[in-house]
């Protein structure tokens, strides 16, 4: 049995009649039936109001008038608690008591809406325009640090170099170009006899490096002075 | 103070008429300068460009063109006035201070007589004078006077070259477009040094520049090295390659043609996008480069 109705039973058993025998209630059983009405106030509370009760609150009406059934509001459980106390002609503790219980339904209910407030707040999903937004902003990030596909091809088609021998020669002249040439690379200079389209394919792969370095001046010095023959007298 | 420019290269084909109407029609209309374009080529497209050949077709029967020109040295005729041979208000633009004195395909006809000008004038008029003598006087109207030269260093060359403060030389970047490059620096200094004439190289032009040809891409980044080392070798002052590159484009030949009419010029040389940007910009980026070096 629960405390409620525990404490209910106990109201049920409540004599009708001796004022004096209801203030022998005891305080502790209505204090567990308060409890039960917090915990769950809700709850529709059987309790009968005596006929003394009844009668008091609703006087009998003249035979001669006829007696046309009224609505009655339906009873509160609160107002149930209150008409059956107070129809044992309730101790000022009793009332205290009541009156206490009326304040912690009002706490009760404002603890319960916070709780409902703070369920909703847990389980409110995150704004679709939110996570669309970071969706958006990852998807970018991402975006950016992959090259595209056309420098992806180009850089692993593209092998031609920076170096450009035909200004190199005219600003520094043959010996510097020559020195700069032996600091490259068989790669290097590869590329660079690629890039001037002097020499292809396998007579790249079977050219020595001073060869290379060789046709790499010859060849610039030609392109540099090209047309010069017309400058002669 | 006028500008008179000569655009020249021995090569035919590296868009000489194209870059001279190009820049003209530019300054005339983005600029608002007063620019007068002297066609003197005998292929006459410059002329074609901005007048279109019914008004040709008029002014030579008018004889109010270059050929009538040096046609009354060599006639001992006077058809030819100056003022009535200027058109004003050229090029399918509209442009009130852009004007043109027209060339003749008849030219080819004379040019390898005007040599003997001076023999037929008593040795009065020298026949690389002859366009000076008729124009100097008009030249102060204009900010900027272009000379739309023919592929050859010969007469009727000199005689821009006569009256000229720069020349410029248009190039595709390939081999034999730029072979003759040293040739013409070299005649022309050679020319200047003679004739006292204060003409200096302006710069080299890179035109119908195509980015996926290899070939391209190689001489021009070697084209500057290769003009400095023109200069040095002659031991005069250097010019540089201009840092605008004019692309190969369907749209420049489309905005040669007179008989459509295009608008304004950015609607002009705006029909098609070259790369990720349209050919007017090119065409602005070289006119601003022309102006600061000049």
């Amino acid at each position: 049995m629960s405390e409620i109705d525990r404490g209910l039973e106990h109201l049920k058993k409540t004599p009708e009649t001796s004022e004096d025998e209801d203030k022998s209630i005891p305080i502790a059983e209505l204090a567990l039936s308060a409890e039960a009405v917090i915990a769950e106030p809700n709850v529709d509370l059987p309790i009968q109001i005596s006929d003394d009760r009844v009668e008091e609150l609703n006087p009998p009406v003249s035979d001669s008038t006829p007696q046309i059934p009224q609505p009655t509001p339906a009873a509160q459980p609160n107002d149930n608690i209150e008409a059956s106390l107070f129809s044992q002609d309730s101790s000022s503790i009793l009332q205290a008591i009541l009156t206490e219980l009326k304040l912690l339904r009002g706490t009760v209910d404002l603890l319960r809406q916070e709780i409902v407030d703070i369920k909703q707040q847990e389980y409110t999903p995150r704004s679709t325009k939110t996570t669309l937004d970071n969706i958006g902003q990852k998807r970018s990030q991402v975006k950016t640090n992959i090259p595209s596909r056309k420098t992806l091809e180009t850089q692993s088609r593209s092998k031609k170099t920076d170096f450009n021998a035909v200004s190199y020669l005219q600003d520094n002249g043959e010996d510097k170009l020559q020195e700069e040439l032996n600091k490259k690379t068989d790669t290097e200079l590869r590329q660079v006899l690629r890039s001037e389209g002097v020499k292809t394919g396998k007579d790249l792969k079977t050219i020595e490096r001073e060869e290379m370095i060789q046709e790499i001046i010859s060849n610039t010095k030609r392109r540099l002075k090209q047309g010069s023959a017309f400058l002669q007298d | 103070m006028t500008t008179v420019v000569s655009i020249i290269n021995l090569k035919g084909g590296v868009a000489k008429t194209t870059t001279t109407v190009q820049i003209a029609e530019c300054l005339a209309s983005e600029f608002s300068k007063k620019v007068l374009v002297i066609d003197l080529d005998p292929q006459t497209n410059a002329t074609i460009a901005l007048i279109g050949e019914s008004k040709w077709k008029d002014l030579d029967t008018e004889r109010q063109t270059l050929f009538h020109l040096f046609h009354d040295k060599l006639e001992r005729t006077s058809y030819f006035d100056i003022n009535k041979a200027i058109q004003t208000g050229v090029s399918n633009l509209n442009l009130s201070t852009l004007s043109l004195l027209a060339s003749s395909i008849k030219f080819i006809d004379i040019q390898d007589r005007i040599s003997d000008i001076a023999e037929k004038s008593a040795y009065v008029t020298n026949p690389m004078e002859v366009l000076k003598a008729a124009i100097f006087n008009n030249l102060k109207d204009y900010d900027y006077v272009f000379i739309d030269c023919p592929p050859n260093l010969g007469f009727i060359t000199r005689n821009g070259i006569e009256i000229s403060d720069y020349y410029l030389i248009p190039t595709i970047p390939d081999e034999l477009s730029t072979y003759g490059i040293p040739q013409i620096i070299k005649t022309i200094n050679d020319f200047k040094t003679t004739r006292h004439l204060p003409i200096k190289c302006l710069g080299l032009i890179i035109t119908k520049y195509s980015s996926n040809s290899s070939i391209h891409s190689r001489v021009k980044t070697e084209l500057p090295a290769r003009l400095a080392n023109i200069f040095d070798e002659l031991k005069i002052p250097k010019a540089p390659v201009f840092k605008t590159i004019m692309p190969q484009a369907n749209a420049t030949a489309e905005a040669m043609e007179f008989g459509v009419n295009p608008g304004t010029f950015r609607q002009k040389y705006g029909r098609s996008k070259s790369g990720d940007r349209y050919l007017y910009e090119y065409v602005i980026d070289l006119a601003k480069e022309f102006i600061d070096y000049v």
